[in-house]
């Protein structure tokens, strides 16, 4: 059992006794072990690592079990320091060189070298490597260097340091000031100024208040929240009882989707060892101030996310939003004063507090100030984790840190702010990314999905899918929504298969109006905006689409047709052989053909072909 | 009281009463479908939506759950308003095409053919959710829930089976605005065809009339702590015996 921390001196006293181990000379190893490397078998080359280091007695090495590094194509990830010599794709087979030759002899294996796709060069030290350079990790940093179990990890990086400046030397209203001034604006899609719900929770009258993180983070492709939480759950913790203290309550919530088991388990540990240490229960740090917090599993309904309905789970009531005239500042969780941040905005506090609101507005726009988190994803060379200040433009995140469009394929659009987000084309590449430009441009910030599209995606088949996701997520309360959803995807699903009329697209604008200005909650008012976008930046597909019957990216089945072309095809038979509806025939080293009739469109054929003899029409 | 303009007719509010409520005063229709006063309005259906303008904004706000806070006008049939209401109603159309109150509305706002799929089915219901409410709310016995979400969202009784904890009451059968749950009293028998769920009815022991099922009495017997005459004789005897 630790011992518990009874003031700002004791917490002082242990950040200067475990700050002592962290010197910048010395020796140790990360190895990113969030779920993305996980998957790649990040757990067998830690093993392993372990296993090589005791047996050549360098038992001194630490190796640092950390959450996500962000660069999760590349996984697994590893990163030795003090030199700070980052090797990808590592196999459990290559650690007994990795051991000999990097940590004994300090010598750089050229084969775990990072290659840039855009020069081929190799880039040995993480801080070079572009997909790093052209961030600015403010709150992701820590990831890449504590591990996410060990509470004494976080302290030693002065964790918990700007809890005790808030409880001991700044008042309430102080903290809430800061924030303010900082321009800290919700990460989880409205927008909202966190520091006025946060003055209006104080404000309001109630013997309970609540203070709630929302992690169900439910974007398809989007895992910042999950990263935090895995990777430096401390961070929402501390961000969390400061927002408490400030707003003056005394327990909180997160709730966390139940898909999110590694982060369920760290921040379960992390409320464990913070209560040990006197960061959560009765006189936090031996203030006057208490609070703790429990957690609420959500059970992965993508509306849940919606504040209102979200407090509604918690209530144990099914996952629908309520009308917002009566403020959740005022009335929220169990009709007392609630606060409702997400995961990331949480963990922007901390760091708010250390920085103070002055230096922490210098990053970021005027009226978007800080970093912002991106899962960036889709066509593009370098997938994974970014965070960047706010105002950078999309060229930048998309072309300097994502590498460019995979494939030297050409950039076709983005689309941003998760399902009920916005494409948009490449005339608006330039455009900075803050919350109001975003959403001028018809698209949103939303949690920050990135999903980047070459000319390989039609566009109508990418607002289908959107709307398809949506129309299954909503929670069918409202009208709008429900019904609106449902019209909107059979359009879509007729204009895919050939069977629509240009009278389709007012409806399609007529629908979009219901949605906008019908619906109940967020989830409906911006449910248009994959068909709006997407018919305002490429009218051209839909109308392709419609009138000449043809899908221009090649996508839509029903408007394409696969043909062998006589001179390349070598009748090797391969694509006969993979046909799985038999739809190809020919003799071997003679022409094959498709049958249309039997043909079911799966694209296998154009994929085994060697000799690029298969086309799409 | 705050300064209200309603449709032109200028009037006042105390704080917190609804837009609905002051348009039932001052005679301005709204029309609405999920809305019930015996029950918290849900703001479901949308189409008592109004447009208003309040602390310089304007925006489009449900009138059934609206609390006014502040001098306001509002416009309730303003050109947005009148195109929001034909879109419900052509959606809604397409999904209950046989429900003669949608239909009455869809005619009054000049909502002919739905440009949609119109459904092949002869159900009512438009997922309002007041015969959950009432069951919940008012009844106490909570016999219905909202099951599955968005396009397959529906009120059911538990795994879409007979009911034991419904009493057979019939309330979700008098508050749906579209006529869409339905009972069947035959051969001393009440039965509810949506919830599958079937009742002994009880004869009242003055005239004989059937009044109430016998789950219905079991249940008030249990809430009031007591026997009581309403138990055994119907309204109709009971009122006579009063005189």
């Amino acid at each position: 059992m630790a011992k518990k921390i009874n003031s700002w001196n004791d917490l002082k006293a242990l950040y200067k006794e475990l700050n002592k181990d962290l010197d910048p000379k010395s020796q140790w190893i990360a190895i990113c072990e969030g779920t993305g490397c996980r998957v790649y078998g990040c757990l067998d080359v830690s093993k392993a690592l372990e296993g090589e280091l005791n047996k050549q007695n360098l038992t001194k090495v630490k190796i640092v079990h950390t959450g996500c590094h962000g660069f999760c194509e590349r996984g697994t990830l590893m990163v030795i320091h003090p030199e700070g010599i980052f090797y990808s794709r590592v196999k459990p087979e290559d650690v007994k060189e990795i051991v000999e030759k990097t940590v004994k002899n300090h010598e750089i294996i050229d084969r775990l070298v990072y290659v840039d796709p855009k020069t081929n060069s190799k880039i040995p030290y993480a801080k070079d490597i572009p997909f790093y350079k052209f961030q600015k990790r403010v709150l992701l940093s820590r990831n890449e260097e504590i591990n996410p179990t060990l509470i004494t990890d976080y302290i030693a990086h002065g964790g918990y340091n700007s809890l005790a400046k808030a409880l001991f030397e700044m008042a309430p209203d102080q903290v809430i000031k800061e924030v303010k001034d900082a321009g800290l604006r919700g990460r989880g899609g409205g927008g909202f100024l966190a520091a006025r719900k946060w003055e209006s929770s104080r404000k309001a009258e109630g013997d309970v208040k609540y203070i709630i993180c929302n992690a169900d983070e439910g974007d398809p492709g989007a895992y910042m929240d999950r990263s935090i939480i895995e990777g430096n759950p401390h961070s929402v913790l501390e961000g969390m009882i400061i927002g408490a203290y400030a707003v003056g309550s005394s327990n909180g919530y997160i709730y966390i989707r139940h898909e999110y088991p590694l982060a369920m388990h760290h921040i379960t540990e992390a409320i464990k060892q913070a209560r040990e240490y006197g960061f959560l229960g009765e006189n936090v740090l031996g203030s006057d101030f208490s609070f703790d917090l429990k957690i609420s599993r959500g059970g992965g309904a993508f509306v849940a996310g919606e504040s209102s309905a979200l407090i509604q789970s918690i209530e144990g009531k099914v996952a629908e939003p309520k009308a917002k005239y009566v403020h959740m500042a005022e009335h929220g969780l169990y009709s007392k004063p609630t606060v409702l941040n997400n995961v990331e905005t949480w963990a922007n506090v901390p760091l708010i507090i250390d920085m103070g609101s002055k230096k922490y507005s210098e990053i970021g726009t005027k009226t978007s100030t800080g970093t912002k988190i991106f899962s960036l994803v889709g066509k593009i060379n370098n997938t994974g984790l970014v965070e960047v200040p706010m105002g950078i433009s999309l060229r930048q995140i998309i072309f300097d840190i994502g590498g460019g469009i995979k494939n030297n394929k050409k950039f076709k659009a983005v689309q941003t702010g998760g399902p009920s987000g916005g494409v948009l084309p490449e005339k608006l590449l330039d455009l900075p990314v803050d919350f109001d430009r975003l959403t001028e441009a018809g698209s949103m910030m939303g949690s920050g999905g990135m999903i980047v599209m070459d000319e390989d995606n039609c566009m109508v088949d990418v607002a289908k899918y959107f709307i398809a996701f949506l129309q299954e997520e909503s929670c069918g309360k409202c009208v709008p929504c429900r019904e609106g959803l449902k019209q909107m995807l059979e359009i879509l699903e007729k204009i895919c298969s050939g069977k629509g009329e240009m009278s389709d697209l007012d409806t399609l604008n007529d629908l979009s109006q219901l949605l906008t200005d019908g619906s109940l909650c967020g989830l409906g008012n911006s449910a248009a905006n994959p068909v709006l976008s997407s018919l305002q930046y490429f009218r051209d597909e839909y109308e392709t689409h419609i009138k000449d019957k043809k899908c221009p990216a090649k996508v839509c089945k029903a408007l394409i047709k696969y043909r062998i072309i006589e001179d390349k095809c070598t009748g090797c038979h391969l694509c006969l052989k993979n046909c799985p509806s038999h739809a190809i025939t020919g003799q071997v080293k003679k022409l094959h053909t498709i049958h249309d009739d039997k043909c079911i469109k799966c694209g296998i054929c154009y994929d085994v072909c060697k000799f690029d003899a298969v086309i799409k029409e | 009281m705050f300064k209200v303009k309603i449709d032109g007719i200028e009037t006042e509010a105390a704080p917190e009463t609804t837009i609905l409520e002051v348009a039932n005063r001052e005679l301005v229709e709204i029309p609405t479908l999920c809305f019930n006063d015996n029950v918290e309005p849900r703001g479901a259906c949308r189409i008592c939506t109004v447009e208003v303008e309040i602390w310089g904004r304007k925006r489009l706000v449900t009138a059934c759950n609206y609390p006014i806070r502040g001098d306001i006008v509002i416009d309730t049939k303003s050109e947005k308003v009148m195109k929001l209401r034909r879109l419900i109603l052509e959606v809604l159309l397409a999904r209950t095409p046989k429900s003669e109150r949608i239909q009455e509305l869809a005619k009054k706002y000049g909502v002919s053919q739905p440009r949609f799929t119109v459904e092949k089915t002869d159900d009512k219901c438009i997922v309002c959710g007041l015969c959950v409410q009432v069951c919940r709310d008012i009844v106490g016995v909570s016999a219905l829930s909202l099951s599955e979400r968005g396009i397959l969202r529906k009120p059911e009784t538990p795994f879409d089976e007979a009911s034991s904890t419904c009493i057979g009451c019939g309330s979700c059968v008098y508050i749906c605005p579209t006529d869409a749950v339905t009972m069947i009293d035959k051969d001393g028998k009440r039965f509810f065809p949506r919830w599958k769920t079937e009742f002994k009815l009880v004869k009242c022991e003055s005239c004989d009339n059937l009044f109430m099922t016998d789950a219905q009495i079991k249940y008030l017997k249990k809430v009031m702590g007591k026997d009581d005459p309403c138990l055994h004789y119907c309204p109709n005897c009971l009122a006579l015996f009063k005189k």
